[in-house]
């Protein structure tokens, strides 16, 4: 179907609703609440060809947090389904089409022909793209009338419905596809939503995409208006954002729950700062930090410590083999550990690369589900900041999690000489459900001395674990 | 299975069933049974089913696969998929769940306030207990603090509503903490007693939310026999 065409499409359905001509039997999205906007089609009851009669389920809707069947409400042959399985559509678009047995089927033709094209099968969401229409329609979609409303004569623009409510990407100069909570969210944050890529189903905008967006201001983009953090009021009437919710509750939940207790090292980061700056200088590993080469050696000496590696899980210890570190970062409101994992089995620089794109995705709301997850140890490192040291809570389930100060020049006692050495004080908070303070200390002091001795950090991942 | 509760005259009441401990199949198809007679009867009312599951996971016909995280497999706890809202969450013993299998209002027409109407019952319920939750704004459930307590996943066919509500008495919460729950990451989610810091008597509070359920739906309760 070329664009041509498309365009022609939308303008004879335009003027055949003006004239109140009566289309082959058109099922349009029902508005199922006063705030609903629009609905996802989550099954096709029926398929093309079919018969139904009326009260016949057609199609599972969801709104909200319900899933609706609805039902056919004339008699006939199911001719196309127009939003796939998975896409959504406005209030009032139309979403399938019945062929009257009678006069509603030999006035069809000029109505389907002239209409959009539609897949007469509903195509999988992710192959199925917007039908060329979508592009030529200005994008505004009227808001439709129920169907039970619909034998009056209703200024509803079939074509650009339809083009809206397919499930591919949303139309380029039309409105995104939006669910309505996240349209909600998005106007009581200010948010633009064209300014937002959708992860819901066929590119929808849901409610995660916009808290990703509330949780992570756009920095770059100067068009984009400022994102006020986001306000959600509690029932004490208390302005509190979503993620600084989630971290008083959980680490609420920490402190209380987890017996931690504390171990606390200082570490000479002398040589380890040496390599740094060499590594620098020679733009060699660009980009590397100490806190890198001391993900590595957690990396290396965790799975000498297995008791160390382990989740609490259902009242019990779960250990696992893949070095899996959360990276604790900062963001304007908040924090967020995005998980470093089976750093055992990556390079120093393959380290560096992949906790730069961990943080990078966390910083802009961008990460995946399981970016967040299966750590069981987490780096929680403020040596930015003129601040000594950090005795940090655990991020449950996690087994313990290191406070990382920043590098001092201090005198230290060797052999008798007093010299001037970097030193680094290390925290590890611990779960004492998960360990005792020996292989704690033993995985401190393991952790220490590799820190200590970094050129061995640098063989690459195999050669370092034999 | 007759409709011994369609009495000539009888006004429309929520009669409620106390099952205790139910796997998540058989619940299920005795639901699947309630809507089936409630639609064929075209009776107006409601059942009210009040019990708890064993470990299970369930996710809405729309929900993300990716939000299980693999915890399934992981903790060997059955999936559901089922005809209701929403993400993925969680059930399990401890956690009070009700399915109020009711003829809606309005054909229908208002899911939105059917929704608020079991939002509401929830509330009730805590605020019962000395718990003082809320709805933040934007969201379907119900919180205190800033985690969540209860949550609320419906589906309707032919005008009758099932599927329903679940309320965290003293279930373990770590079973979402290895999902996505209702599509938020790392969602905060805590129990009633965690909230009033002491035991509560599971019998009390069900007979509590079955109470309030049936103000919030202005259906009378019914003890079924």
């Amino acid at each position: 179907m070329d664009v041509r065409r498309s365009r022609l499409a939308a303008r004879s359905c335009n003027l055949l609703d003006e004239w109140g001509t009566n289309m082959a039997n058109e099922v349009r999205m029902p508005k199922l609440s006063d705030n609903m906007e629009e609905g996802i089609v989550i099954r096709w009851i029926v398929s093309p060809g079919q018969s139904v009669s009326i009260g016949d389920a057609i199609a599972e809707i969801e709104t909200d947090k319900a899933n609706v069947e609805i039902e056919a409400e004339e008699s006939g042959v199911v001719e196309e389904l127009v939003v796939p399985e998975g896409g959504s559509a406005p209030v009032g678009a139309v979403i399938a089409r019945l062929g009257g047995s009678g006069s509603a089927a030999a006035e069809a033709p000029d109505t389907k022909s002239a209409e959009a094209p539609a897949p007469t099968e509903a195509p999988a969401p992710t192959e199925a793209a917007a039908p060329p229409a979508a592009t030529d329609e200005s994008g505004k979609v009227q808001e439709g009338v129920p169907s039970k409303e619909r034998r009056a004569p209703a200024p509803s623009p079939p074509a650009s419905a339809s083009a809206h409510a397919s499930s591919g990407r949303p139309p380029a100069s039309g409105q995104p596809l939006v669910s309505p909570v996240a349209r909600q969210l998005a106007e009581s944050h200010g948010i633009d939503l064209k300014t937002l890529s959708g992860s819901g189903p066929g590119g929808r905008i849901v409610k995660r995409d916009v808290e990703a967006a509330v949780q992570s201001p756009p920095s770059t983009d100067a068009e984009i208006p400022a994102v006020e953090v986001a306000k959600v009021p509690t029932s004490q009437g208390e302005p509190m954002s979503r993620m600084r919710r989630t971290i008083a509750a959980r680490m609420e939940e920490a402190k209380r729950s987890i017996p931690h207790f504390y171990l606390r090292t200082e570490v000479d980061v002398g040589e380890a700062m040496r390599l740094y700056e060499s590594a620098r200088a020679e733009d060699l590993l660009p980009g590397l930090t100490v806190t890198h080469l001391l993900l590595r050696a957690i990396a290396i000496a965790m799975p000498r410590h297995p008791q160390m590696n382990a989740l609490w899980v259902d009242d019990t210890v779960q250990q696992i083999d893949d070095v899996n570190i959360g990276i604790v970062v900062a963001l304007d409101d908040g924090l967020l550990v995005p998980v470093l994992k089976r750093a055992q089995s990556l390079t120093v620089a393959q380290l560096v690369a992949e906790t730069r794109g961990l943080i990078d995705r966390s910083r802009r709301g961008k990460f995946r589900s399981d970016d967040l997850v299966g750590g069981t140890i987490s780096v929680s490192n403020i040596g930015m900041l003129d601040v000594d040291e950090l005795t940090p809570i655990i991020n449950a389930p996690q087994a313990s999690i290191f406070g990382v100060g920043s590098v001092r020049d201090r005198p230290v006692v060797r052999d008798g000489v007093i010299t001037a050495s970097k030193l680094m004080t290390l925290s590890l908070a611990c779960d004492h459900r998960i360990v005792n303070g020996v292989e704690a200390g033993r995985f401190l002091e393991d952790v220490k001395h590799r820190l200590e001795k970094p050129l061995a950090l640098l063989v690459d991942a195999g050669g370092a674990e034999e | 299975m007759h409709l011994d509760h369609a009495a000539v005259g009888q006004a429309p009441r929520l009669r409620v069933r106390r099952l205790g401990r139910v796997g998540y199949a058989a619940a299920l198809a005795l639901q699947e049974r309630l809507v089936e007679e409630r639609v064929a009867s075209q009776e107006a009312g409601g059942d009210l089913l009040l019990l708890e599951h064993d470990p299970v996971y369930t996710m809405g016909r729309g929900a993300d696969e990716a939000d299980l995280m693999g915890a399934p497999a992981r903790l060997g706890v059955p999936v559901f998929r089922i005809s209701r809202g929403g993400g993925v969450t969680f059930h399990g013993p401890g956690q009070i769940v009700a399915y109020p299998i009711v003829r809606m209002a309005g054909g229908g027409r208002d899911v939105y306030g059917h929704i608020r109407r079991l939002e509401a019952a929830l509330l009730d319920t805590c605020l019962g207990l000395g718990v003082v939750a809320s709805v933040p704004e934007g969201e379907t459930g119900v919180w205190v603090g800033a985690a969540k307590v209860g949550s609320i996943g419906i589906g309707v066919r032919r005008s009758v509503s099932f599927h329903g509500v679940s309320l965290n008495v003293n279930n373990r919460i770590d079973y979402f903490e290895q999902i996505v729950t209702c599509r938020v990451p790392g969602m905060p989610v805590t129990t009633l007693e965690r909230a009033v810091g002491g035991p509560l008597d599971r019998s009390d509070v069900e007979g509590r939310l079955a109470a309030a359920l049936a103000r919030a739906l202005e259906l009378p309760l019914e003890e079924a026999r």
